[in-house]
């Protein structure tokens, strides 16, 4: 294969890797938004608690089966979204927007200082046996890790859309992403509901977090980033549109890593800023969204 | 009924709706309606819950976008423009659910009411303190002499929060009329209150009338629509079937069966 | 309280805290309260003008360090090329950071209210990580040196004056908080000021009744991020070097706790914001040392956010406003007395 075909396919795949992850973190924070309309600034802090989870478990003195350790972590995330959202969440649920900013970006505050102070600044890596296994696909190598993130990040999709269409519990959350109040005049239990779909975007952040962080690094600052470009992959997938954020996510991953291998590495991040600006001057219903009405 | 200044018959109409049509998610809220309302009417818009009415209000007074159909005030097209625009070219609106500004005072929510009027009407933006100094103390003359006729003068410095819901109603009443606009939409004016506000706010809206004002009601209370209105128009799941006086819609079979043959 | 009384008392709290502020660090002359001193009023200008964003319009804007930090560069950089000295870099920094918020607002205010939060913490996080990267402009995380002392010449004399002294920054921080605190009170005590309010209320109401909800947005916003602007253009006077970790988002933290720990939408709120959350970091070093570090204090400001934001969302002017209603309501026959 000549070289520069060769490059350019290693850094599509790259992101698509990116894309997967970001798609990942993306679907817990376009979940809570589209059911129970509260966007939370602390989401990418709460996958960087599942990173550090994982990394701790990572590095006990005895090995864990990944595989075991994964379902940890998820488990784990899912507690730690519980807990959030009882304490914080559940009692400004039904307040203005601006409370829920604000009370999350406190959230975001103190879980990322309590990382670095746990912590410290540095970030941590551990890579797993499935990341240093690297395979030869058509001449170009990739770890059987970005594999599985590929892999699985189909699975949950496919997965999410069975759930949220065959599943009582799935059906419940579509009508509540649709009319709060008659839900409770029939008799759903919308707290219940929104304490779920917390916890649900919580195992799957945790999901996202064992398979990526053996690839990438954690560090207690990690949050902010990661909530941005999340938050700018559902603006431009179209406010609450489920599919468009993920499609939207892909779209950041690809894009970025192809910046980052062509023009600047260092500016990367710039990208997903940049993406989500043009989209808003341009296209401000979303690239996938339709336009909605006023009242 | 009533009885009030004759409208010609070739006035040309200020409120005009032709093919209005509104589409949520593919269900039609509005279907090809046509309205036309003179200078000085007093039209009611009535039909069973759902049939579009707020939805028709909503379109005209630039809230919602509609799919089909234009709207014309004075003659002018306003499909579709943005709702400030048009209250600044003479509609007012009060809403179903009551809304007023809880954290302004009676009084300020009256002078709110006006002031972009007023700035509207100031040839050039240039403004000194003192011209400004006019302008509110005579939007404050005007807004006292009116919350006086709506009997609200006395709580002209307390906050809208602590106005109970038939005083939040009679407010946003009095903020629709300040601006002296030409047509006056009321969403639903006698609901939710006691006999005696619906009496007074039927006096209100004759009165006002009287003194040649359009008005365009929504309305459920039907001896409230029978006393007031000139001419009823019925919606039923967003298309009208019936438009006349009060008695020939009595008696409209049409009208009854949407209403209770099901 | 009737209202001739309230004024009187509000004018003597006025006269009396400026006469604090003038004569204070003539009284205390250590450079520690000077240092609290600066630190607190640039706190209320830089509060003053989140709480128009923020409080009045209800636009959280995330991105204040923006503004703060380009404005510092701009006094740092631009202005000395185009040879404008303090004032006009201030006035330079005041103008184009007010002219950044037209062109983002207009873009960030649009589909929902939570886009401009969004938009400005994206301007925010990706103008630090430029100002890191671009050091050849920048000089990047080695930071801008060598900004010059203001220097004023008094007209009609040749005295020249020459800021090098933290008190003499003081007295010339002063009337920039007069400034602000001008434009603060005649733009929310005013028609636009109601407007502000029915925008922040009820923006569908505020259409219904003539109010262009993105204009006034927009003005709020252009505003205070001009003010803000020629703060950071003040700062980089003040401390001659402007580095990356200027425009952090501890700045936002603060700002957040001030004003709506104070009382957003409410001068008195900010103020006492201002004045508590100035205090705080020198009262938790007295109480707790070395142990009490940055992370620490952080979080101790998260949890405060919080907390407040669940159990007193009016802030700490609400509980006041709350309480002095409750004592009126108990004694009516002091509303009877006319005096």
């Amino acid at each position: 294969m000549p070289l520069q075909l060769e490059i350019f396919l290693e850094h599509m795949l790259n992101g698509l890797t990116l894309g997967a992850l970001y798609a990942l973190v993306t679907l817990g924070l376009v979940l809570t938004f589209s059911v129970i309309d509260l966007v939370n600034f602390a989401h990418g802090d709460l996958f960087m608690m599942a990173g550090f989870t994982s990394y701790l478990l990572l590095n006990l003195p005895f090995d864990l089966p990944y595989l075991v350790i994964i379902v940890l972590v998820m488990l784990a995330t899912g507690v730690y979204a519980i807990v959030i959202e009882q304490v914080a969440i559940h009692p400004i649920i039904d307040r203005s927007w601006r409370t829920h900013a604000i009370t999350t970006i406190g959230l975001s505050i103190i879980l990322q200082n309590a990382a670095l102070a746990i912590f410290s600044s540095d970030p941590r890596q551990t890579p797993t046996r499935l990341a240093t296994n690297i395979i030869e696909i058509v001449g170009l190598r990739i770890s059987m890790q970005r594999i599985a993130i590929l892999a699985v990040a189909v699975l949950v999709f496919i997965g999410l859309q069975w759930f949220v269409r065959r599943t009582k519990l799935g059906k419940m959350m579509r009508a509540v992403s649709q009319n709060r109040e008659m839900c409770a005049a029939v008799g759903i239990n919308v707290r219940q509901v929104a304490m779920i779909t917390f916890a649900l975007g919580g195992i799957i952040t945790g999901l996202a977090a064992a398979l990526i962080t053996p690839l990438f690094t954690v560090y207690p600052t990690m949050g902010s980033l990661l909530t941005l470009k999340a938050l700018a992959a559902i603006v431009m997938g179209g406010m609450g549109q489920v599919n468009g954020a993920i499609y939207a996510s892909f779209i950041i991953g690809i894009v970025e890593s192809l910046f980052a291998g062509y023009v600047s590495f260092a500016l990367k991040d710039v990208v997903s800023f940049g993406l989500f600006i043009l989209v808003l001057f341009f296209r401000p219903q979303g690239l996938f969204g339709r336009r909605r009405a006023q009242l | 009924m009533t009885d009030n200044v004759p409208i010609m018959p070739d006035t040309p109409p200020l409120l005009e709706i032709r093919g209005l049509t509104k589409r949520f998610n593919g269900v039609i809220a509005v279907n090809q309606v046509d309205l036309q309302i003179k200078p000085g009417e007093l039209i009611s818009l009535i039909g069973p819950n759902g049939s579009g009415k707020t939805t028709l209000f909503n379109c005209v007074t630039g809230f919602l976008k509609p799919e089909g159909g234009h709207v014309y005030f004075k003659g002018t097209p306003i499909t579709g423009e943005r709702p400030d625009k048009i209250v600044l070219r003479g509609i007012s609106r009060t809403f179903q659910n009551v809304r007023i500004f809880p954290g302004l005072t009676v009084l300020e929510n009256m002078l709110v009411s006006l002031q972009q009027h007023q700035e509207e009407n100031l040839v050039g933006r240039f403004l000194h303190i003192g011209s400004i100094r006019q302008l509110e103390a005579e939007a404050t003359e005007r807004a006292m002499h009116l919350l006086e006729q709506v009997r609200l003068a006395h709580l002209a410095n307390e906050e809208g929060h602590s106005l109970v819901y038939g005083q939040r109603k009679l407010l946003e009443f009095a903020c629709a009329l300040i601006a002296e606009p030409e047509l006056v939409m009321l969403d639903e004016p006698a609901a939710g209150v006691s006999t005696a506000m619906v009496d007074q706010m039927k006096r209100f809206i004759l009165d006002s009338n009287a003194k040649g004002q359009t008005f365009f009601v929504v309305e459920h209370n039907m001896g409230v629509v029978m006393d007031i209105s000139q001419r009823i128009v019925v919606l039923d799941y967003g298309v009208k079937i019936a438009e006349g006086a009060p008695s020939a819609i009595q008696n409209d079979p049409r009208v009854l069966e949407a209403y209770f043959g099901r | 309280m009737n209202p001739k009384n309230r004024q009187r008392w509000t004018l003597v709290t006025i006269v009396v805290l400026a006469i604090l502020l003038v004569a204070l660090p003539q009284v205390f002359g250590s450079g520690y309260v000077i240092n609290l001193m600066i630190d607190t009023v640039r706190w209320t200008i830089f509060a003053l003008a989140f709480d128009l964003v923020a409080g009045h319009v209800s636009a959280v804007s995330l991105g204040q360090p923006v503004f703060y930090g380009i404005g510092a560069y701009i006094a740092a950089l631009l202005a000395p090329k185009l040879g404008l000295g303090f004032l006009g870099g201030m006035l330079l920094a005041a103008l184009l950071m007010a002219i950044l918020a037209l062109i983002t607002g207009v873009a960030f205010f649009r589909i929902r209210r939570v886009t401009f939060a969004i938009g400005t913490l994206g301007a925010a996080i990706i103008a630090q990580l430029v100002a890191n990267g671009a050091t050849k402009l920048t000089g990047g995380a080695l930071c801008t040196a060598g900004i010059a002392r203001p220097q004023f010449t008094l007209p009609f004399t040749d005295i020249s004056i020459r800021i090098v002294k933290p008190i003499e920054y003081y007295y010339l921080l002063l009337p920039i908080l007069a400034v602000a605190l001008l434009i603060y009170w005649a733009l929310t005590n005013s028609r636009i000021g109601r407007a502000f309010t029915t925008v922040r209320e009820d923006e569908v109401r505020a259409s219904a009744v003539g109010v262009f909800p993105l204009r006034y947005k927009l003005l709020a916003f252009a505003v205070g991020s001009g003010l803000t602007g020629a703060l950071g253009a003040f700062q980089a006077h003040y401390i001659t070097v402007v580095c990356p970790t200027e425009m952090g988002l501890d700045i936002t933290t603060t700002l957040l706790i001030i004003v709506f720990v104070g009382g957003a939408a409410h001068l008195r709120g900010v103020i006492f914001g201002a004045l508590l959350f100035s205090l705080l970091p020198r009262m938790l070093e007295l109480v707790g040392g070395q142990v009490i570090t940055p992370a620490y204090q952080q979080i101790l400001y998260g949890v405060i956010l919080v907390v407040v934001m669940i159990f007193l969302p009016d802030g700490l002017d609400g509980v006041v406003t709350r309480v002095t209603r409750k004592l009126r309501r108990r004694k009516p026959e002091q509303a009877e007395v006319q005096v």
